[in-house]
Parts: C-alpha cells; sequence; structure tokens
C-alpha cells in the first residue's frame, strides 16, 4: 500500500503491534488509527478466555510504540469476567486515561450461543435469560461470579461516562508530547463522543457525505 | 429472478429518534459479497435496516436475510412474513450457524459457516429447483472470487463506506469468540492474496478505509 497514498484504520492484537517492524511498516502505508482488544488487565480473566497471547506482554509497551508512530488508539475492554469485582471499572478507565487511549469502548461480557463461554455458563445454570434481543453486551445476561449483576450494569454506564467525561479526554490528551498530536486527539474523541447528537442529526438528514473530508483531514494532518 | 437481500437491525437502530452513529459506520459487505455470484440479468435489492426501511410492497423469487444475535427475533419475523408470501428464504450468518434448530423452521435454506462456496452451490441448485434444506460450508478460500457488489451499497449513508476485509477468521481461539464456532469444521484462517487485496483497496473511491 506503500505510495497508493491511503490513510486506514485496522484492527491488530497486542502481540502483532509489539512483534517485529510492522506498525512501523504499517505507518508508512497509512495507518492512522487501531482498535485494540486490551479486554481486561486482569491476567485471570484472559486465561479463563484462552486469551492467552496477551498474557505477559506488555500493553503499554504497545501503546508506547503506537504512539512514537502517531497511531491513535480505540481501545476495547469487557466487564465481567470471573476474575472482574466491583473495583474493575476505575482500575481500568483510569489506566486507559492515564495511557492516553484515544477512544474506547466497553462490553458486558456476553456468553453468545455457540461459544465455550456460553457452553460453560449453560452448564453451570449461570445464563439468566434467553432473549436474544439483550445479548448487544450492553445487558447482563448471565449470573457474574465476583460482582452482582446491578453493579456490572451500573459500573459499565460508569466508564464510558467517566471516559468520555471531558476532563478524562483533556487528560488523555496531554498525555501526548506532541502539541499537534494532542489536538489531533481532543477533536478526534470530542467529535466522536462529544457530538454524538449532531452526528446523529448528519445521519438522519444523510449528511454524511459531507463530514467525509473532515475525518479524513483529522486522520492525515498529522504527520510523525 | 428477483433477488432481495436484507440485513435486519436491532430494535434500537430502528428507532426513528435515536440513530446511534455505530450503527451508520460499516456498509453489509457480507450480503455485497454474496451478491457477486448472482447472475448479470438477476434484479438484486440490497437493504440494511440500520440505515433505511424495509419496503414490504415486493414479492422477489429469493429473499437472502443475514441473522446475528440481536437481530434474530426480528430476521424470522422478516423471513416468516416473506415465505407466507410464497417467497424462497434463505438465512446464513453467525446466529444461524450457532443455532442452526432454531433458525430452520424460519427458512426453507439455512446455511452453515461462510458462505463463499456454498451460496453458489445453492443458487445452482436452485436454479436447477433442487435446493438443499442445509448448507454446510466446508471447502474455504476468499481468493479468486468476483469483486464485491459495492455497487449495490447505498455509499452515502456509511460514515466509514470504504472498509474492507482482507481476512476470514483468526489465528486465535478466544472463549468468548464466534471463530471457533463459525469456522467449524473447516479453516479458521485465511486470507485474500496480496495483489488482490491491493486490486479492491484500488476500487474504493477517496482516501480513508477501514481494515478488519
Amino acid at each position: 500500500m506503500n505510495g497508493m497514498n491511503r490513510v486506514f484504520q485496522g484492527a491488530a492484537t497486542v502481540e502483532s503491534v509489539i512483534k517485529g517492524n510492522l506498525v512501523e511498516k504499517a505507518t508508512k502505508a497509512g495507518l492512522r488509527s487501531l482498535f485494540v482488544g486490551f479486554e481486561t488487565l486482569n491476567n485471570g480473566n484472559l486465561r479463563q478466555s484462552n486469551k492467552h497471547h496477551n498474557i505477559g506482554r506488555d500493553y503499554e509497551l504497545a501503546i508506547k510504540r503506537l504512539h512514537d508512530n502517531g497511531v491513535m488508539i480505540n481501545a476495547s475492554f469487557v466487564f465481567g469476567l470471573d476474575s472482574d469485582n466491583s473495583d474493575v471499572f476505575k482500575r481500568t478507565v483510569e489506566w486507559a486515561v492515564n495511557n492516553g487511549i484515544t477512544t474506547a469502548t466497553f462490553h458486558i461480557a456476553t456468553p453468545y450461543p455457540g461459544t465455550k463461554f456460553y457452553d460453560k455458563m449453560q452448564k453451570a445454570g449461570r445464563i439468566t435469560t434467553k432473549n436474544w434481543d439483550l445479548y448487544d453486551t450492553r445487558h447482563v445476561v448471565f449470573k457474574p461470579k465476583n460482582i452482582s449483576p446491578e453493579d456490572l450494569k451500573r459500573g459499565y454506564d460508569y466508564s464510558y461516562k467517566e471516559f468520555y467525561k471531558y476532563k478524562s479526554i483533556y487528560k488523555a490528551a496531554m498525555h501526548h508530547k506532541a502539541l499537534k498530536h494532542k489536538i489531533k486527539h481532543l477533536s478526534y474523541t470530542a467529535g466522536w463522543k462529544k457530538f454524538e447528537p449532531v452526528w446523529n442529526f448528519i445521519i438522519k438528514t444523510e449528511g454524511l457525505r459531507y463530514t467525509r473530508p473532515f475525518l479524513e483531514a483529522v486522520l492525515s494532518k498529522v504527520r510523525k | 429472478m428477483k433477488v432481495k437481500m436484507i440485513l435486519p437491525a436491532l430494535i434500537e437502530a430502528k428507532s426513528p429518534l435515536w440513530r446511534p452513529i455505530k450503527y451508520s459506520l460499516f456498509p453489509p459487505l457480507g450480503l455485497a459479497t454474496l451478491a457477486a455470484f448472482l447472475l448479470p440479468n438477476d434484479e438484486i435489492t440490497l437493504v440494511d435496516e440500520h440505515v433505511e426501511k424495509i419496503k414490504y410492497d415486493d414479492k422477489p423469487d429469493l429473499v437472502v436475510i443475514q441473522v446475528y444475535i440481536t437481530n434474530a427475533f426480528r430476521a424470522y419475523k422478516i423471513a416468516d412474513f416473506y415465505r407466507q408470501k410464497g417467497c424462497y428464504v434463505i438465512l446464513g450468518g453467525l446466529h444461524v450457524t450457532a443455532l442452526p434448530e432454531e433458525a430452520a423452521p424460519h427458512a426453507d435454506s439455512i446455511f452453515l459457516g461462510p458462505a463463499e462456496q456454498s451460496f453458489p452451490e445453492f443458487l445452482s441448485d436452485f436454479r436447477n429447483k433442487k435446493p438443499k434444506k442445509r448448507y454446510i460450508s466446508k471447502e474455504r478460500t476468499i481468493q479468486g472470487l468476483l469483486p464485491i457488489r459495492r455497487d449495490l451499497i447505498k455509499r452515502h449513508k456509511y460514515f466509514v463506506p470504504n472498509s474492507l476485509s482482507v481476512t476470514r477468521g483468526c489465528p486465535h481461539s478466544c472463549e468468548f469468540c464466534y471463530k471457533d464456532a463459525f469456522f467449524k469444521g473447516g479453516k479458521s484462517f485465511y486470507t485474500l492474496r496480496v495483489d488482490e487485496a491491493l486490486a479492491e483497496i484500488d476500487r474504493l473511491p477517496g482516501k480513508t478505509s477501514v481494515f478488519s
């Protein structure tokens, strides 16, 4: 893709970010933002999920590497796995803010039918509803182990609110050393979340086609 | 032949008052990928309920519905409606693969696993009036396919119309992920050839794209 004059976003694991020089090559080819499934800061949870490739890896090393290359991070986290208790929300959000994560998506652990996670929960009698409409990672559909379903839902709502508070956005942006990256981070995150009603209006009025150049501008202006 | 391809939406996304931006992010690439197997004289309508209303005043020969977990109940309703009209309805996707017995009563044929090979096989059976009840993915590749029918996608309705997927599956096996269930019985990680990926990028207008 080098020389094709494109910018792009993609998804990757922590492992692929740390290993070799893929990030440097991708940045040269136009990578500007990356979705990374951090999932959890708790090693016990990763082991439970068989997501071994994150265990013992240095999350912060991956973040530093991406930021050094000017790549924004969209981090994904899941709450409610068996090692999580009620302090997981604050810890996770603080970690994300302090590490300068640009945007974050939080999810309530959801055992999808067909997965090993579902089979385990089903066998243990921990599935509490089979209304698939609620399997959207925003509702608690199983009995968590070390936290009540109510606290899990509350903590999930808290995490979104807390992460996207202007204060947090500002603090995360200030994590970046160069001013140009700070401005980019602020405009990207603020544009994404804070103006959601505006986006919805634009979508409803089918104005999306007029906004795309802004996205391209935000993604392409900052060079390393 | 008249073909209608539908991606039903979550209840929330359909609400006229509130449509979160995340539902307008990505176009229905899966259905557009399968549309490439239809013939040039087939009349295709592709509807994504996340961004538009479904019109029910038609009577297609074939209705193709993509089912994931939160749109499943709605997908079954739409399927039942078109079957009552006498249309041939097929269902596929993550949820159908995970729970085929739940989906089967709502469909004339169901598809388990990725359909890049089984959908063309079905089309040939269907045109010969001998469709099977169930198509299970075995051989898998995304190399050498016809270009995705991006012309059927209403680009202006999406935030990132230039999304593309150059791989299927994943080399890992996380317990919460659908991957192992969806790719059961065959390869679970495979890719486009580099030249095919570059050709697809070249076909995208504009400058921004998103990979998955």
